[in-house]
């Protein structure tokens, strides 16, 4: 006989809670516990404190602990970087002191985006080099004025009145400051800008180097991008030179929000957070293609109408049956149709990371595949009576994530996604992330992989997979309809989006 | 009611100082997403000193405060979509009676887990600094380690429970006569 173990059930809950949003029903699955579980109301207590002590030792922002010298800061007298002094990491604690030190002199500045105790025993060491300094360049400080080209600078302010430097991180990111400017070097993967202007480059290496400001956190996912603070208003700008940033915004009074920014895109935000303004293209800028299949019914040709124009082709023994769709037109592949866009298969499937949503009616078999056209190199994305499946072959080895769900019903369309990210998988099914996928079949235990992966990949399918050792071919055996692909794992709120709004794309917005 | 003095204000600074790594924690149990307790507290630092002037030095400063980082909890619960919320009402509720008491202790079990950190191995005092410095995702660290999310969230787990009680057991050394 099995007992119910709480604590057993508690800390499923909060390792699911720690790598991702829970479901419905696991939030309700943790307020029951808690309301009916002395013992596990003390453990998730314990479990938060440690959590949020953790986040507290180890977070990475500029702050000052000393009040007289917050109200200074505030008043645009940030005290400056001195690698050799202790006091120079025992000003950077507690961010929030500058918020009310600001509040005092009717300043906003924003430091939501971060708290920190920082050890000075585990901080002491060089972040940053000093790599460049421009001709003109005047120093706010003395301690600048003694600073020499290859200087090794640890977590403080670096002010400028005037000029340009360039300081090269550790984690290979390099940051060019115009003055007049104030900036701090956190760690080798986030800087700080209170004001002034920067231009970032990350190379690989520094993927997701960040800088804060007042009111936002831009992330650079490999990329470069120009940002500007106004020392007077607080306002920014961006504009991205090229690859993505991500911008993470935090309005007073609003949830924090998500805005991608792709290049030759600018964008302007106030100081309290709120985009004024965003030039650009509207769509998600990692939104792969679109088929909506609603092409003609003479024509053979698959529009892709992402600005990629990634066609297909359809390939079918009879002529195109197109259908009306859960969107516009659908298209009926049945036992023996696919559209192939092999053609595109580099630029479609190189992102480590992806996420494809289709809809699909009466049908029971295969979603989507990529393979090397033997039976050794391939993904596939299915679905059975009662199962949704994502599966990868490499070699002899096949293995597949599988959720349950609820018998498919005729005659109605259903979502069906997947997205895959750092051999993570996550399978929805109307909008709703599916819980508790279980690994299926061959050898268990290795890590999903993305099309990326694959060697060398020849086909790429909606509606087939090509027959192997292991199993005939296969096709989708229904109705196909507004069929995405995204080079990003998008998140439940994503898919819920487009689960409510077919035939729509991602906005370029939260997500 | 007068502006308070000079020294009045660095007194209510210097109590909210010792203050927040307890609201951080107390905040994070009833918000249990550290974006979302890095906000309320933010929010909850402001509001404590727009009403400086109204607290009463004599008294503890730790309910006071913990009342206010409460209501900001719960105007905050206002604004989100209800379910995006992790916790019920209901839940918040016991929870909040719960962590006031736990999580009094924060600065002083901050200084203990210096203490237990230095007790780690490198290897995951390094994992930890991915989590919670770099801000990696479970899933970015797995990716990192080679390793499945599931272990990294098991690994994550069992060292938070190795801390707390390391932590437990200092402050507890530290108490005895």
């Amino acid at each position: 006989m099995s007992e119910r173990q709480p604590n057993d059930e508690l800390a499923q809950l909060l390792k699911r809670m720690d790598q991702a949003e829970l479901s419905a029903a696991e939030k309700a699955q943790l307020n029951a516990l808690l309301q009916n579980d002395a013992e596990a109301l003390d453990l998730f207590v314990r479990h938060q404190a440690i959590d949020a002590h953790l986040a507290w030792r180890f977070a990475a922002t500029p702050g000052i602990d000393d009040p007289l010298a917050a109200i200074a800061a505030a008043e645009n007298k940030t005290p400056a970087l001195d690698p050799k002094s202790s006091r120079a990491s025992s000003l950077q604690r507690h961010g929030w002191l500058l918020a009310i030190a600001a509040l005092l002199v009717g300043l906003f500045i924003g430091f939501p985006l971060g708290l920190g105790v920082q050890s000075d025993s585990t901080q002491d060491v060089a972040i940053a080099t000093l790599t460049s300094i421009g001709p003109g360049t005047k120093w706010s400080d003395p301690f600048g004025r003694a600073l020499k080209i290859g200087a090794a600078l640890e977590k403080g302010w670096i002010n400028l009145d005037a000029g340009t430097i360039e300081l090269t991180f550790s984690s290979g990111a390099t940051v060019n400051i115009d003055g007049p400017a104030s900036f701090a070097i956190d760690s080798p993967l986030r800087g700080f800008l209170n004001y002034g202007a920067v231009r970032v480059h990350a190379p690989e290496s520094a993927r997701d180097f960040a800088v804060g400001t007042a009111s936002m956190e831009v992330v650079d996912l490999g990329t470069e991008f120009d940002l500007s603070v106004s020392q007077q208003s607080g306002a920014a700008e961006i504009n991205v030179v090229d690859g993505l940033v991500d911008l993470y915004l935090s309005s007073a009074g609003r949830a924090n929000r998500i805005q991608s920014l792709s290049a030759g895109e600018s964008a302007a935000i106030d100081s309290s957070g709120e985009i004024t303004s965003i030039q650009g293209g509207a769509a998600d800028p990692r939104l792969l293609a679109h088929w909506r299949l609603d092409d003609s019914a003479d024509s053979t040709n698959v529009v892709d109408s992402s600005p990629h124009q990634f066609d297909g082709k359809l390939n079918m023994s009879t002529s195109r049956r197109s259908r009306p769709g859960k969107a516009g037109q659908a298209l009926e592949l049945g036992a023996d149709g696919f559209v192939d866009f092999s053609e595109h298969l580099s630029a479609l499937t190189g992102a480590s990371a992806f996420t494809l949503t289709a809809w699909v009616r009466n049908a029971d078999d295969i979603v989507f595949s990529v393979s090397d056209g033997t039976a050794q190199q391939r993904i596939q994305f299915e679905l059975e009576e009662n199962w949704l499946y994502y599966g990868w072959q490499q070699g002899d080895r096949f293995d597949r994530i599988s959720a349950s769900v609820a018998p498919w019903q005729p005659d109605r369309w259903h979502q069906v996604a997947v997205s895959v990210s750092g051999g993570s998988v996550t399978l929805y099914r109307d909008g709703r992330a599916l819980i508790e996928p279980k690994r299926m079949g061959g050898v268990i235990n290795t890590r999903a992989i993305a099309p990326i992966q694959l060697q060398n990949p020849t086909s790429a399918y909606l509606g087939r997979v090509p027959s192997n050792h292991a199993q005939a071919e296969q096709f989708l055996g229904g109705e196909l309809d507004d069929v995405q692909l995204y080079g990003r794992a998008l998140d439940e709120v994503a898919i819920r989006y487009l689960f409510e709004h077919p035939g729509e794309t991602l906005p370029h917005g939260p997500n | 009611m007068p502006d308070p003095t000079e020294a009045q204000n660095e007194q209510f600074v210097a109590r909210m100082t010792a203050a927040q790594p307890g609201l951080f924690a107390f905040v994070l149990t009833l918000a249990p997403h550290a974006a979302d307790a890095r906000d309320i507290l933010s929010e909850t630092n402001l509001a404590l000193w727009k009403k400086r002037s109204e607290y009463d030095s004599t008294l503890d400063f730790w309910p006071w405060a913990c009342r206010f980082a409460r209501l900001q909890v719960l105007a905050f619960r206002k604004r989100q979509q209800r379910d995006r919320l992790v916790l019920t009402d209901e839940v918040v509720s016991l929870v909040a009676a719960r962590s006031e008491t736990a999580a009094r202790a924060g600065h002083d079990s901050l200084g203990a887990l210096e203490s237990c950190l230095g007790e780690l191995e490198e290897s995951r005092v390094h994992i930890l600094r991915r989590r919670y410095t770099d801000g990696l995702s479970v899933a970015q660290i797995a990716d990192e380690f080679e390793k499945t999310a599931g272990s990294v969230a098991d690994l994550l787990y069992r060292l938070r429970l190795r801390l707390a009680s390391c932590i437990e057991r200092k402050l507890a050394t530290e108490a005895r006569p």
